[in-house]
């Protein structure tokens, strides 16, 4: 009995999520947001970030024997590196789904499995560095968020080659 | 009342012979039938295989030493199986043809799902056929029909859904004779799944109300399609054009805003 009870919910859940997709099709939801790249680049915006568990700071209070202080600035700073990685999602999502966008209009198939390599290896990425950051290691911080923010910013070229070469498609059809 | 239940069934499935043929005919005059090859031939195959099978019951004609209507069942349906994810992908390139920039990403995603739903099926299969079943068959090789069946039907629910998660995922506007079929065959294949679990669970007990049923949903699901079916689904995108036109102009709005900071970048630098 449990047996079946398990198929019966699991093609339950089939059932509804296909119902649910097609409803969702079929019934879009009015006004989506535009999406846009970000003006600035990702490593100019999130250099703050980056910075955030430099060894320097930690080694000065460290070496000036004020080690409950360390604690307490990485305590804080932890605070804030959520706050970062939370706006950094946020900036990804909308810059993946113009991705996404363009990826229904351009003629490049190399595009779309390369924006959703460039997302899976953030959200890896960004798994990690969470992970990290709830456990308290410290040490490769700076490095793993460099790297977060490299994949963001290549997301974002990829988008703009991919946006700019869409620009010019119907400028070459007219010409 | 266990005779007023097989006499609707009899009907319903002179019911789906009827919708068969006039689906059939609906693509053939619609011209849609080299648009959907994989789906015409399933449509003749399956209606060939009924009319065979209807003969053989009233003739009572034995086939390769065997009783010739159960024989042809169970031969030809292998047939079936195989035609089924064929519609599927079929359904799917229709989906794609028009967008060369999802169609080696979407290619990828249909091999994985195909792989992983088969390797789900398999394992399912496996743990039920260890585990047995509570109730009985008279013919073991009915009952192991039975599970084949209800494995090939819970793969193709998941890739129907697979498929339209990948399409919403991208936003890509589909033709409305496409999304007809995938709605009516998907929940054909999603009912056959379910009432093919509770017949494996069951036994022979649930045989005539699993017939019933599926007669029903399988004449429904024909008939929708025969109705809705149009040359001008093709081209529209149906309700969904709403979505693709918001998308679109989305996506116009994002590249004129892109433009105009390349625009003035581009003046700044000239400036300086």
């Amino acid at each position: 009995m449990i047996n079946l009870m398990l198929l019966v919910a699991l093609l339950l859940t089939v059932g509804v999520g296909t119902g649910v997709l097609l409803w969702k099709r079929l019934h879009p939801q009015a006004g989506p947001e535009t999406p846009a790249l970000p003006d600035r680049p990702a490593s100019e915006t999130y250099a703050p970030m980056c910075r955030l568990f430099t060894a320097d700071d930690f080694d000065l209070l460290t070496a000036a024997g004020e080690p409950d202080l360390a604690k307490r600035l990485r305590r804080q700073r932890r605070r804030v590196l959520r706050l970062y990685l939370g706006e950094l999602r946020r900036d990804f999502e909308q810059v993946h789904g113009f991705c996404r966008l363009l990826a229904g209009r351009s003629l490049d198939p190399g595009f779309a499995p390369a924006a959703t390599r460039q997302a899976l290896a953030f959200y890896g990425l960004l798994l990690m560095v969470q992970a990290r950051c709830a456990l308290g290691w410290w040490f490769e911080l700076p490095a793993a968020t460099t790297e977060l923010v490299d994949s963001f910013e290549r997301l974002c070229q990829a988008a703009r080659t991919c946006a700019a070469a869409l620009a010019q498609e119907p400028a070459a059809q007219t010409a | 009342m266990e005779t007023s239940a097989e006499f609707l069934t009899q009907g319903l499935v002179y019911a789906g012979l009827l919708v068969k043929i006039m689906l059939l005919a609906r693509l053939g005059r619609l011209g849609l039938v080299r648009r959907y090859p994989v789906l015409s031939v399933y449509l003749a195959f399956s209606l060939l295989r009924n009319i065979a099978y209807r003969y053989l019951v009233f003739t009572g004609l034995g086939l390769f030493g065997r009783h010739g209507a159960n024989a042809l069942l169970v031969y030809t349906q292998p047939v079936l199986w195989v035609l089924y994810p064929l519609i599927l992908l079929e359904l799917y390139s229709r989906m794609l043809e028009e967008y060369p920039g999802v169609y080696r990403l979407g290619r990828m995603v249909l091999l994985g799902g195909l792989g992983s739903v088969t390797a789900l099926c398999l394992g399912i299969t496996a743990v039920a056929e260890q585990a047995g079943t509570a109730a009985t068959d008279r013919y073991p090789f009915i009952a192991y029909m039975v599970l084949q069946d209800r494995a090939v039907f819970l793969g193709l629910s998941f890739l129907s859904l697979i498929l339209l998660v990948f399409v919403s995922h991208y936003r890509l506007p589909v033709p409305r004779n496409v999304w007809i079929l995938l709605a009516c065959f998907g929940s054909y294949f999603f009912w056959s799944a379910l009432v093919g679990a509770f017949r494996w669970h069951f036994g022979e007990v649930f045989r005539p109300a699993r017939n019933l049923a599926n007669a029903l949903v399988y004449s429904l699901a024909l008939a929708g399609a025969a109705w809705r079916l149009s040359t001008a689904g093709e081209e529209e995108t149906s309700r969904a054009r709403g979505l693709a036109g918001a998308a679109s102009r989305e996506l116009e709005a994002a590249l004129a805003l892109q433009l105009r900071s390349f625009n003035e970048t581009l003046v700044r630098v000239l400036k300086q």
